[in-house]
């Protein structure tokens, strides 16, 4: 869901960096996974995992209890690619994995149980692992620290960036009780209507200009030729505790105001602060007032739930949704020929011309392990292991001849018959990756199947980075201002009900600033001060 | 005391195939509901994960104090008995009267067929219907609106008004679930002497009136037992429905303890606090039930026990 | 006579329209949900309502028929269905009966105890420490036993029972017989349309059960069918979405959803109409005098 991604220059030269420092330390190490990582496997798993084997001769596999969240898909009993990535990593993975939606409630129960597995996913709220109940595990002695183990491992630490580690330290005692699972680097965008605007004669806006007449002429001018007045310009989707939708991933309209939708980025006068507090804050609002009260958004733009505001672009009620590069083709699964209806876009550019690409450290979710388990260190190399190109692509790509006939890691254009793709699904899928990305990229790209596919996408990422500039944000690690929704939840309830009684014209601009004045900024103060110390204390 | 204890020995002998069919059934419920029931005192403690639930730290009231302590408390309170009270009254006659309507149909055929119609929508979840109905609603696309706007009618935003959020929710549970309810009432019915009817016909009784005074008296002990159940719930308000059908513009009036609790409490697996709302709600639940049964008591019907 | 035929002729209208109007407004939601599972993705666009498809299309039963832990999700859920319908009719009538005596000594005190249960219970670690020591983890009848019976239908049981006229069991006990024969012989009986209620509510308890197979099992060969159709059905998102790969065959999500949802409640909605006859009125009595 969140945009975390990474700059790809800095992670070049952070990967450099540490390979080469990390080479003398590999030395003592009987690891030879890292070498083979950086030549991404031939598309033959088996030709990739002779050289390990030597190694794997001498001792017998160990069995490895993973607690993971599976989609229903995927069989879990005698999988080929699970006993294939035994074979590779030289392990025996047991894998538990309940169904996605109630993850949490069985993992609650397990952390309870006294009984844990070797390795426990943790899928935290804030996309990075490190949530409240790692927190909580941790403190009440659940969990193994790692700092003093993992930087003997060689896979590890290049994959993983620093801004990453850092992210998913204990907000308490400052110690790693989590490995982060790495994920693609998202460039979050706009997805359009593309038939649209070729019959309005119309191009994808690039400014806050453009885009408010786009979202008129879909509004107005029937660009779906049915006659009656009954389309809107864009939506939004995802409410939820603390954020309403106009925050979830509308970087491609925030852009326009110099308002970053996560934490960690200056003002445009180069000072930290609360959002609420940001010269961009108040002119968004009036903005999404604007556009309601022309009735150029979709009237539910508030209240949509996850994934509405695709199918309303789906069924040609709204011509503009947010999105990111793989949320065209990614539309296929659920409207065939979308890469022909719909294109992707990145953020608008500001009043200067600059169009911010804010980049987080692309994670989802993290790796736990146990207090006092005498697996530490097979658990850690497995997810060594885990970390390299190579089960990478096991595990997005399946097994060669079973779920695909061939695989071209440089172009990622991969050949599947429609049988091996119906066998993909119940075999594998992101969802059992141990990192889901190698160095911010995926092995394959969902649907890419077919090189005019493969061609769309590339084109249309390239157009969206050439306009757009990349600004990394770090992890910001202030737990105050993390945890506004556990220490005040109410008065969070309270302003996202302000910011929309705002924007649908039941407050005043007035009595809107009266209440951030007197309510909100006093009860923040704390959380922001702490927040502010904590992003300066970062650039010394 | 000795001729005490042989009276009491003679009347269990008396009885004993009666107290040997309730072992199964007493043990049943002390191994599955009451072995695990030391758990409800995590509701006074810290848990800890490490520690376990007997183990963890007691903090006496704090977890009550904290919940009593946050603002939006009462109006959450509020809506939840409001929405049941509600629903009581208007809910729970409805699958009543199905179930005399139904019973009085004379084409059997017919009957059959209508019933097993009614009982459709109970198999579909409320994640199912409750997206089908926001989606017919909604301003933007909803079959509803359009039909609206056929007859000259402005689209309406039924989901973000205050005023259409409680009778949406009352209406929707009427329609999924009374067809359903009315199955136990229909039993009853059906275990009502036929003579009671044949001499009622004789003595040239109208329909009207023999369902008045020989069905309705047949079920009524049903419908005591089944009112004073449904308070015992008051405080449970469907989750499911009410969260589906909930959004941040109607978020004044649809926040009920169930979805309050999972907000709040499952935010950070906050098992205290869950336990806490859990043991509130319950408790008042079981106040509104012994009171119930001691209303029906004195107004001379069976109650529950 | 006349005037009692003619308003019993007006009452038997207004009876047959109100009961027709209600029944096709809840007949709507299913064929709703049946039509679009056959109907291709673009004439549900097109007219969202209509319900009728241009073509029929299979297209997405063919494509979840492939799904193996559906059939295994089939299987189980039959097996605690059946299991579980009959340990709780069982349990249901052998507690529900004595229950049903007013003059039982200590029967208040049991009554009391179970209604508790109705309110207080001990979460979920509890019940999974329980599960544990009592070997059940990880097998069937993990999802039997716990709610096997439950205070709320024996409390409704008991007072069916109750309501059993006392005269017709006091001539089989002048006859000797004793309590187990009367409740086989007499109870049983009489109570059939109160059976054939709980089996039909139990049932389609066990056949929505999902939440207890997350706690007590960690196999998904033991997972019964509505954990997975809720897991693919109600899918609160993710990259995985895109992997139930409809792209390729040409089925859009939505469509599968559809069809996913009549495959899994279609045989629990069927067992209704052979449980209908036992809500016929009087048949009872009648059967018993015969």
């Amino acid at each position: 869901m969140r945009n975390n991604s990474v700059n790809r220059a800095s992670l070049l030269v952070s990967v450099l960096l540490m390979s080469s420092a990390l080479a003398a330390c590999a030395s003592g190490n009987n690891n030879d996974a890292g070498g083979s990582s950086d030549a991404a496997p031939s598309g033959s798993t088996a030709s990739a995992s002779s050289p390990s084997s030597t190694s794997a001769d001498q001792k017998d596999p160990v069995t490895i209890k993973m607690f993971n969240r599976v989609n229903a898909d995927v069989v879990i009993d005698k999988n080929p690619v699970v006993e294939e990535a035994g074979k590779l990593a030289n392990v025996k993975l047991e894998i538990e994995a309940p169904p996605i939606n109630n993850y949490v409630d069985k993992l609650q129960v397990v952390m309870a149980s006294g009984d844990l597995p070797d390795l426990i996913y943790n899928w935290g709220t804030a996309g990075n692992g490190a949530d409240a109940n790692m927190e909580k595990w941790a403190q009440n002695g659940l969990l193994e620290p790692l700092d003093d183990k993992i930087a003997n491992y060689p896979n590890l630490m290049k994959n993983i960036t620093p801004e990453m580690w850092d992210a998913v330290k204990s907000v308490n005692d400052g110690k790693t009780y989590i490995i982060p699972r790495t994920n693609v680097v998202n460039h979050w965008g706009y997805m359009i209507n593309q038939q649209w605007l070729d019959k309005l004669g119309l191009k994808a806006p690039t400014n806050l200009e453009e885009f408010t007449n786009v979202a008129r002429a879909f509004a107005k001018n029937d660009p779906d030729g049915n006659g009656k007045a009954d389309t809107y310009g864009l939506s939004l989707s995802g409410p939820d505790l603390g954020r309403n939708t106009i925050w979830n991933a509308t970087n491609f309209l925030t852009a326009a105001f110099d308002l970053p939708v996560v934490d960690g980025v200056k003002d445009t006068d180069g000072q930290y602060k609360i959002r609420e507090k940001m010269s961009g804050y108040i002119p968004y609002l009036t903005y999404l007032k604007q556009l309601n009260d022309e009735k150029l958004i979709d009237p539910e733009f508030l209240i949509n739930k996850i994934y509405v505001d695709t199918e309303k672009l789906n069924q040609y009620k709204v011509g503009i949704v947010y999105g990111h590069q793989y949320a065209v083709l990614g539309n296929i699964s659920k409207l065939p020929d979308s890469e022909k209806i719909f294109s992707y876009h990145g953020v608008l550019k500001d009043e200067k011309g600059v169009a911010s690409d804010w980049v987080t450290p692309a994670m989802w979710g993290g790796w736990m392990i146990p207090k006092g388990s005498k697996k530490v260190d097979d658990v850690l190399k497995f997810l060594d292991w885990g970390n390299t190109a190579e089960a990478n692509t096991l595990f997005q790509l399946g097994v060669k001849g079973l779920t695909y006939d061939s695989y071209d890691p440089a172009t990622k254009a991969v050949v599947r018959t429609a049988d091996q793709t119906a066998k993909l699904s119940t075999l594998t899928s992101p969802y059992m990756t141990p990192a889901n990305a190698i160095n911010g990229d995926g092995a394959s790209i969902a649907n890419a199947d077919t090189p005019e596919r493969l061609a769309i996408y590339k084109k249309q990422l390239d157009e969206a980075l050439a306009q757009m500039t990349a600004v990394n944000v770090p992890a910001v690690r202030s737990p105050k201002i993390l945890n506004l929704n556990g220490t005040i939840p109410d008065l969070v309830k309270k302003k996202d009900d302000k910011e929309i009684a705002y924007i649908t014209g039941s407050i005043d601009e007035q009595q809107f600033k009266d209440f951030l004045e007197k309510e909100w900024y006093p009860a923040t103060a704390d959380a922001e001060k702490e927040y502010v110390d904590f992003m300066n204390s970062l650039g010394k | 005391m000795t001729s005490s204890l042989r009276s009491t020995l003679r009347y269990l002998n008396k009885k004993k195939y009666l107290y040997l069919m309730l072992v199964p059934g007493v043990a049943y419920f002390l191994i599955f509901n009451y072995v695990p029931m030391y758990g409800v005192i995590i509701a006074f403690k810290d848990f800890n994960f490490a520690r376990g639930i007997l183990h963890s730290p007691w903090i006496g009231f704090e977890n009550f104090r904290y919940m009593f302590g946050l603002d939006d408390f009462y109006s959450v309170f509020w809506n939840s008995l409001y929405l049941s009270f509600l629903k009581l009254l208007f809910g729970f006659p409805f699958p009543i009267l199905l179930a005399l309507f139904l019973n009085e149909m004379r084409n059997r055929t017919y009957q059959k067929f209508s019933q097993t119609l009614i009982y459709l929508p109970h198999f579909i979840s409320w994640v199912v219907i409750g997206g089908i109905l926001v989606n017919f609603l909604s301003p933007t696309w909803g079959v509803f609106n359009l039909f609206l706007q056929q007859l000259g009618i402005e689209p309406v935003f039924f989901l973000a008004d205050n005023a259409y959020f409680r009778p949406l929710v009352i209406l929707s549970s009427i329609w999924k679930d009374s067809g359903w309810e009315s199955i136990i009432y229909l039993a009853a019915m059906a275990s009502i002497n036929t003579e009671l009817y044949e001499a009622a016909s004789i003595d040239g009784a109208s329909r009207l009136k023999r369902l008045w005074h020989i069905t309705v008296p047949g079920i009524k002990s049903t419908i005591v037992v089944l009112i004073i159940l449904r308070l015992g719930h008051i405080m449970n308000n469907g989750f499911e429905q009410i969260f589906v059908l909930q959004n941040p513009m109607n978020l004044h009036v649809s926040e009920v303890f169930e979805t309050y609790a999972y907000r709040v409490g499952i935010l950070g697996g906050r098992f205290s606090f869950g336990a806490t709302v859990g043991l509130f709600t319950s408790a008042i639940g079981l106040v509104f039930l012994l009171a119930s049964n001691r209303i029906a008591k004195w107004m001379k019907e069976d109650g529950i026990w | 006579m006349n005037i009692r035929s003619r308003s019993d002729k007006a009452f038997d209208t207004v009876n047959y329209a109100v009961i027709t109007l209600f029944a096709l407004l809840c007949l709507f939601p299913f064929v709703y949900v049946a039509a679009y599972s056959v109907t291709p993705y673009t004439d549900y666009l097109a007219h969202p309502l209509r319900m009728i498809p241009t073509h029929v299309e299979f297209g997405a039963y063919r494509q979840i028929f492939k799904m193996s832990v559906l059939w295994t999700g089939y299987r189980n859920t039959i097996v605690i269905t059946v299991a579980g319908v009959a340990l709780n009719i069982f349990l249901l009538l052998i507690t529900a009966y004595p229950l049903s005596k007013p003059d039982l000594k200590g029967r208040n005190v049991i009554l009391l105890l179970i209604t508790f249960t109705m309110f207080f219970n001990g979460g979920l670690i509890p019940n999974f420490y329980l599960i544990r020591s009592l070997d059940m983890y990880n097998t069937l009848w993990s999802l039997i036993l716990p709610g096997a019976l439950g205070a709320y239908n024996l409390i409704l049981m008991k007072s069916f029972i109750g309501s059993i006229p006392p005269s017709l069991e006091e001539s089989a006990s002048l006859d000797g017989a004793n309590e187990l024969t009367i409740l086989a012989r007499i109870i049983v009986p009489l109570s059939k349309p109160a059976i054939a209620t709980f089996v039909i509510f139990h049932a389609v308890t066990q056949w929505n059960t999902f939440f207890n197979a997350i706690i007590y099992t960690s196999k998904r060969d033991l997972w019964p069918l509505m954990l997975i159709v809720r897991d693919l059905v109600v899918d609160s998102g993710g990259v995985a979405r895109d992997v139930l790969d409809a792209g390729n065959s040409g089925v859009t999500e939505f469509t599968i959803k559809m069809a996913i949802i009549i495959f899994s409640t279609l045989p629990i909605i069927l067992i209704f109409p052979f449980m209908q006859k036992y809500f016929l009125k009087g048949m009872l009595i009648g059967s018993i005098k015969g």
